[in-house]
């Protein structure tokens, strides 16, 4: 060893401390970052002392792995919650003021007053009205359910619009990062956008990643589409620009593929695409299903009787724009959005609202009450009646034929019931997956914190990191000027 | 640290509201599917209300019969007695005094029934819109007094000279079927234009009763006859023997008429009682389900408000540590 050798090694601290002092300084700018992953310059052993052989980055592929699944899962239940909520406040407040089920409760009071005094004209305004504001109540409840749909298709647009800028730059990073890698230059700041872009899509879509070699990654969705290799697959999706009961959704394709949607309260699908296609294409037009099926209910147990007797029954006071009363037990699509009350009895459209006690609300139904007997009560007393008992839509037949099967609630009940177990059926739904939202946004702060405990940045450290570096830039000084005292001495002796 | 204190203020909102209204905040993510049977509870206590008021309706209407149909019982005792007093004395004014007394009982006969509430004629039967009753006393005693005459003539005799036994047969065959049903109602001479049928209604779920009565009953009827009769016989110049046999009739007609309006009243009465039990039954049902409503979406008001206050605590202590943490760092003491 030499005093030059010494003087070396006090040049290889002052790099150092240089290198170090910079990594610091970086980390501490980035302290408030969350998507900054903590850097810290590795030294090593060398003939002259030490020397910063990387920069290492405090990786953490577990942890990330984690906090991509919880973050996709969290986004599907927070975007299924906000749907079902949408489909909510159709029906109102905690009262459900606005819900047909509502309606329908008044509507059978004012039958019940209606009877009471069947010579009122004022009683029947009152029945009609009622029965005026069940319609409309249908009309608005399938109009705003069409409307959640359609605006489901909106976001799912925006979503893959946002996606596929998302896999542009993560390939531009995804570039940088193998370049990087590749030439040994520091890929910190490329990996740290890559990781920006991942975390992001994990919001919008289920992904796995996984690692090759320089570093190059490759993303498929949960389900094992390749969403990216070298280069970005183009996510397709056509919008459609209005929706009713009878139009169908258009999937989302990955590379060709249709994404599925997710399913059940607790959302299976992973990232807001599924739970969004979840809303669109199954809550929303269940819902539907079971609204058009009130509809279809308050049709066929007010209809008359036919006077030419082809076919045996024709629309009374509820009509719609088919203008058929349907038998048997499937939902017809669209009936909710059409249902009206009958011309012929709203009094401002020159009807007589006493044609719901006398029969004859269509002109060609039977008038049980020819004389206009102002107490007939038969026809009204056995509607309320048929109000509150199970439904048969097929009188006819022997068996009885109850509400579409398919719609996940009773089918053999009145339709009070059927319209009060819809809302139940969409407040079950909603009550789990608010519960599972909790959890899951829950989980996710959890995996949140343990990542950004294994790679933020603690300001703390960092200054004790600083003072280290200030130390050892002193110590270097001391050396410095040590061997620059005895080389002087050295000049000394030999002048 | 931030989700904790987020859940907590969230949880503090909804405590404060269920501490303060005593049901929970969100019904439908505390039930799930039974908010179903919240929403089919509350409908039933609705119903209930309904139906409650539509009995009163119902009362009311039974209660207006009932008085009319007493009134009118009245009049028939008034009637009776008058008629009997004629028996023991046939002198000129017991003769005026007994038809005023018919004419006054068959007015307040027709005024009674053509009694109107809430715009409903109550002795109408389910025709509410029309008057029931028409006065045809004119006609009919004028038509009284033809048969009569044709009758006398039949035998060869003077109207006066009528036995007692002539004058039954004619009042039993020729005048009593002026008032059997089927002319009462006939739709031009008639007295009635009521119908036959009574109105109903629906006092509970299950229950329909028989909520009126009319006008075309023996009762009813019967008067009109004894009243009618009364005053078209003793009017004319009759033997003494026939006028006893007319008060007679008039008499036992009289009765006939009030006791069938009696088992008309007692009809209403079984009814009225029949509203009264289900108005009881109807409380009481609506009791329970009120109390099934609060046991489903009520929510212990103590345990909320305790709730907010530990959530208080808790938030506070949250906040405290968030500014414990601000000022620990290193900075400070460099």
């Amino acid at each position: 060893m030499s005093l030059t050798s010494a003087l070396n090694t006090a040049q290889g601290i002052f790099n150092n401390t240089g290198t170090q002092s910079s990594v610091v300084s970086n980390n501490i700018s980035n302290a408030g970052n969350k998507d900054y992953v903590r850097r810290q310059a590795m030294l090593t052993t060398s003939l002259n002392g030490a020397q910063v052989v990387k920069i290492d980055r405090a990786q953490e592929d577990a942890l990330l792995r984690q906090y991509l699944k919880s973050s996709s899962q969290d986004s599907a239940q927070q975007t299924l919650l906000s749907g079902l909520e949408d489909l909510k406040s159709i029906m109102g407040g905690n009262d459900y003021e606005t819900s047909p089920s509502t309606y329908l409760g008044v509507f059978q009071q004012k039958l019940q007053a209606f009877r009471t005094t069947p010579g009122s004209t004022v009683a029947a305004q009152g029945a009609i009205t009622a029965a005026q504001d069940v319609a409309n109540s249908l009309n608005n409840a399938s109009t705003s359910v069409q409307d959640v749909r359609a605006s489901a298709d909106k976001q799912i647009a925006t979503a893959v619009d946002t996606l596929n800028t998302l896999l542009s730059q993560f390939e531009t990073a995804n570039n940088a990062v193998k370049t990087a890698t590749a030439t040994g230059a520091d890929p910190s700041s490329a990996l740290d956008e890559r990781e920006k872009a991942l975390k992001q899509i994990s919001q919008i879509v289920g992904v796995s990643a996984t690692t090759r070699d320089n570093n190059d990654m490759v993303l498929s969705t949960s389900d094992g589409t390749i969403l990216f290799e070298t280069i970005p697959r183009t996510v397709t999706f056509q919008a459609k620009d209005a929706y009713n009961a009878t139009i169908a959704g258009n999937s989302v394709y990955i590379d060709g593929v249709a994404l599925p949607r997710g399913s059940g309260s607790t959302a299976t699908g992973q990232g807001s695409l599924q739970s969004l296609l979840q809303v669109r294409d199954e809550i929303a037009p269940n819902f539907q299903k079971q609204l058009d099926e009130i509809a279809r209910g308050l049709v066929s147990l007010f209809k008359e009787q036919s006077t030419s007797g082809t076919p045996a029954y024709v629309t009374g006071l509820f009509t719609w724009s088919g203008d058929t009363v349907e038998a048997g037990s499937t939902a017809v699509a669209g009936m909710a959005s059409t249902i009206t009350v009958s011309s012929t009895v709203i009094t401002s459209q020159g009807g007589d609202p006493m044609r719901l006690r006398d029969g004859g609300v269509n002109a060609d139904g039977v008038v049980n009450n020819p004389t206009h007997l102002s107490g007939y009560t038969t026809d009204l007393d056995s509607l309320y009646n048929a109000l509150g008992s199970d439904i048969d839509f097929d009188p006819a037949t022997g068996t009885t034929a109850g509400f579409d099967t398919s719609t996940g609630i009773d089918s053999n009940v009145s339709i009070m019931e059927y319209a009060t177990n819809s809302l139940g059926w969409l407040e079950q739904y909603r009550s789990n997956a608010t519960t599972a939202a909790e959890n899951t946004s829950a989980a996710l702060s959890r995996s949140d914190e343990a990542y950004s405990n294994e790679t933020g940045v603690n300001l703390d450290e960092e200054l004790t990191l600083l003072l280290d570096i200030e130390q050892s830039y002193k110590a270097a000084t001391k050396i410095l000027n040590a061997v620059d005292e005895m080389l002087k001495s050295l000049l000394d002796i030999a002048s | 640290m931030r989700l904790t204190i987020r859940q907590g203020q969230n949880q503090m909102t909804k405590a404060t509201m269920e501490a303060t209204t005593g049901v929970y905040a969100d019904i439908g993510v505390s039930l799930g599917g039974n908010a179903a049977r919240s929403v089919d509870f509350s409908r039933e206590v609705d119903r209930i209300d309904t139906i409650k008021s539509s009995n009163s309706l119902v009362t009311a209407r039974m209660e207006s019969s009932q008085l009319g149909l007493s009134k009118m019982k009245d009049v028939g005792d008034g009637l009776v007695s008058k008629l009997t007093a004629l028996q023991g004395s046939h002198d000129p004014g017991s003769i005026t005094v007994a038809i005023q007394s018919a004419t006054s009982a068959l007015s307040t006969m027709m005024d009674t029934a053509n009694t109107m509430v809430n715009g409903e004629y109550l002795f109408s039967g389910i025709n509410t819109d029309v008057q029931p009753l028409t006065d045809q006393t004119t006609a009919t005693s004028a038509d009284i007094v033809t048969a009569l005459n044709t009758y006398a003539t039949g035998l060869g005799k003077g109207v006066s000279d009528l036995t007692g036994d002539e004058m039954e047969t004619f009042i039993t065959t020729m005048v009593e079927p002026m008032f059997s049903e089927a002319n009462w109602t006939n739709a031009t001479t008639g007295w009635s234009q009521a119908s036959s049928q009574n109105m109903t209604s629906r006092i509970s779920n299950s229950e329909v009763i028989e909520s009126s009565t009319n006008a075309n009953s023996d009762g009813m009827r019967y008067m009109a006859l004894a009243s009618v009769m009364t005053s078209a016989l003793l009017g004319q110049d009759l033997s003494s023997d026939a006028m006893s046999t007319v008060s007679k009739q008039a008499i036992s007609y009289t009765t006939k008429a009030t006791s069938g309006l009696v088992t008309q009243a007692s009809q209403l009465g079984l009814s009225q009682e029949r509203v009264k039990k289900s108005n009881d039954a109807l409380d009481a049902q609506s009791n329970i389900i009120k109390n099934k409503l609060v046991d489903l979406q009520g929510v212990d008001p103590y345990e909320a408000s305790t709730l907010v206050k530990t959530l208080e605590t808790q938030l506070e202590t949250a906040y405290t540590i968030v500014s414990k943490i601000q000022q620990l760092s290193l900075v400070n003491y460099l």
